[in-house]
């Protein structure tokens, strides 16, 4: 016990110093929170607002439903351009308007979704706007589900109300009841209430930018308290210390636990004045990103044994990590191709974790978004160990 | 136990690296209270075989005997500065005091008075980094004597320091023999060698080429 008090003593001292460098260490998080919202939110809002783009709209359908439908999208900030198409090729208005998509309602379209007929609206993308028109098509999927259910709700209860319909009566009730139903639709699709999307906004951006300081900490801090592990595998005193009774897993726990109640502070600190989560799913995940993160410089400490390298090796990869990992920019920032190497990161899983704390998420609904973590925690301390009690640490 | 007394007895110990042996088949019996010097080449299984004394590497073959209450007093100084640059001086030996189990006032008054032994009470809480090398090597010593040893192994205690420093570290070896410590210690220097061993070890090639009180002829 008195060796890994004094373990952890030495640990802290190197970290932080003494005086100035001790207060500077503390305020350090405090300060680039301040930094962070004010140089960064303008770059966060991106994560949650992605610039507006243009649209085209072929309506051959051309009746009050359709022409609603129009006019809603149209209202909607993020196209900032609704194009009314004619009868040119959808490949020439992409390639001349620089639309993301262009949307074509078939004639009848309305109808034939009441009258249960298989017509399809059709939709060419811009293959140069992947996120665009996946945001297109999400919104479009799911309005036309709504109103898709809704008219064949309409359909099954005037066929028990009336029986079996000719085509005229078809056509009456369809006008009577088309036009509640595309309204009711455009009403319910959230993205078409301005102000729900503004206040996810804010809180999308807050969350981004706990997330962003909080990955920052929690590889920066375990990283520099085992950046001297090379240096005392290599000038002899993790030999000195075994030598005098120590043990390698108390050597290597009075590191953890130094690094631990340092992030700790930081984490308690950052959400007290951020945001106060119900503590459970909080601390789960900041303990496995934690955990993660300590295992992970733990092993690379252990694999390059020069101290200069060792730094420079753990300093890129915290770097990397940021980047890929939606610490620094949004993920949809990047190029598809890089966006999938983000799962291979730590801050990816803070960042999804907060956004299943911020949808309400359980503690164990998290467990299922992070568990990777714990995994790799495991994975990389068991590597590390195996590697020092292999004597890797004996200079020869 | 009296002067002179055998406090490790090692019989036949060998220690390989691979297939090539590096120290033995060797046996030696070290004395109570008696400074003993060892010597020899670079690669002759010099800190090799003070390591096996100290318990930090294990023979391959042999047996080495060593009452219990003499295992537990062991100061080992390696020929590396065991010592952290970025703390000072005081931090180191309360890293290592702490390590040790020493505890209070009883460790705040060791560590005065060692830093006052070797030389460093000025220095005491300056960063190791700005220490010379023959002060760093002080310091070294003084982790070594938090707890008062009844073995001390010190390998090339002397290497890169300046007289000054020379002289201190030799003065705690005499003085460590008055007290009845078994001090045993590598050095490339025979005049260091002469002038305070009471026995010297010659290794080549992980074999004994000589073992010779001091003053008598190799």
């Amino acid at each position: 016990m008195n060796g890994l008090l004094a373990s952890i003593q030495k640990d802290i001292r190197l970290l932080i110093g003494s005086g100035g460098r001790a207060v500077a260490m503390l305020l350090l998080p405090i300060l680039l929170s301040a930094v962070m919202f004010f140089g960064m939110a303008d770059l966060a809002n991106q994560r949650a607002a992605v610039p507006s783009f243009p649209i085209a709209i072929r309506d051959l359908d051309d009746t009050i439903m359709s022409r609603m439908l129009i006019d809603q999208i149209e209202d909607i900030e993020l196209f900032d351009t609704v194009y009314h198409a004619g009868d040119e090729p959808d490949e020439q208005l992409i390639a001349t308007l620089g639309v993301a998509a262009v949307l074509t309602l078939p004639q009848d379209f309305f109808f034939s979704l009441y009258d249960m007929r298989n017509y399809t609206v059709e939709i060419t993308l811009n293959a140069n706007m992947p996120l665009e028109t996946t945001i297109f098509r999400a919104i479009l999927s799911s309005v036309m589900d709504i109103i898709s259910e809704n008219q064949q709700m309409m359909w099954a209860v005037h066929t028990l109300q009336y029986g079996e319909l000719d085509d005229a009566a078809r056509q009456e009730l369809y006008w009577q009841a088309s036009l509640l139903i595309v309204a009711d639709a455009l009403g319910r699709q959230g993205v078409f209430a301005p102000e729900q999307t503004l206040l996810d906004d804010a809180t999308d951006t807050a969350l981004f930018l706990y997330g962003a300081i909080l990955s920052l900490f929690l590889l920066f801090i375990p990283l520099c308290i085992l950046k001297t592990l090379p240096e005392e595998m290599r000038i002899g005193i993790l030999p000195r210390y075994l030598a005098k009774g120590g043990s390698l897993p108390q050597f290597i726990l009075s590191k953890g636990l130094t690094a631990f109640l340092i992030c700790f502070f930081v984490w308690a600190l950052l959400t007290a004045l951020i945001f106060p989560f119900s503590f459970g799913p909080a601390f789960l995940l900041f303990l496995l990103c934690f955990l993660a993160s300590f295992a992970f410089f733990l092993l690379i400490s252990t694999l390059v044994q020069d101290p200069a390298r060792s730094q420079l090796v753990g300093n890129l990869i915290l770097l990397l990590f940021l980047v890929l990992g939606g610490g620094l920019y949004p993920i949809q920032m990047l190029p598809t191709a890089l966006q999938t190497l983000s799962r291979f990161t730590i801050p990816y899983y803070l960042i999804t974790g907060l956004s299943g704390i911020g949808l309400g998420f359980s503690t164990g609904g998290i467990f299922a978004l992070i568990w990777p973590l714990l995994a790799a925690a495991f994975v990389c301390t068991l590597l590390a160990l195996l590697l020092l009690r292999n004597g890797r640490y004996i200079r020869r | 136990m009296e002067q002179n007394s055998p406090i490790c007895t090692l019989q036949e110990i060998t220690k390989r690296h691979g297939s090539s042996t590096v120290l033995g088949p060797l046996s030696l019996v070290l004395r109570r209270g008696e400074i003993f010097g060892i010597r020899g080449a670079n690669g002759a299984g010099k800190s090799t075989l003070l390591k096996l004394i100290a318990g930090i590497a294990k023979a391959d073959s042999g047996s080495i005997q060593m009452p219990a209450e003499i295992q537990k007093a062991i100061g080992y100084v390696p020929q590396d500065i065991a010592l952290y640059e970025g703390l000072s001086g005081r931090h180191n030996l309360e890293f290592w005091a702490g390590i040790y189990g020493l505890r209070g006032a009883q460790k705040k008054l060791r560590i005065d008075w060692l830093l006052q032994e070797v030389g460093l009470s000025d220095k005491a809480d300056v960063r190791v980094q700005s220490y010379s090398g023959g002060m760093r090597r002080r310091l070294n010593l003084a982790a070594a004597l938090l707890v008062t040893p009844r073995l001390l192994l010190l390998d090339e205690p002397t290497v890169g320091a300046d007289v000054p420093s020379v002289e201190v570290m030799l003065s705690i070896m005499e003085r460590m023999r008055k007290q009845g410590v078994t001090v045993v210690f590598i050095s490339h220097r025979d005049d260091e060698l002469e002038r305070v061993s009471d026995r010297i070890l010659t290794l080549e090639k992980g074999k004994i080429v000589a073992l010779h009180k001091r003053g008598e002829a190799r």
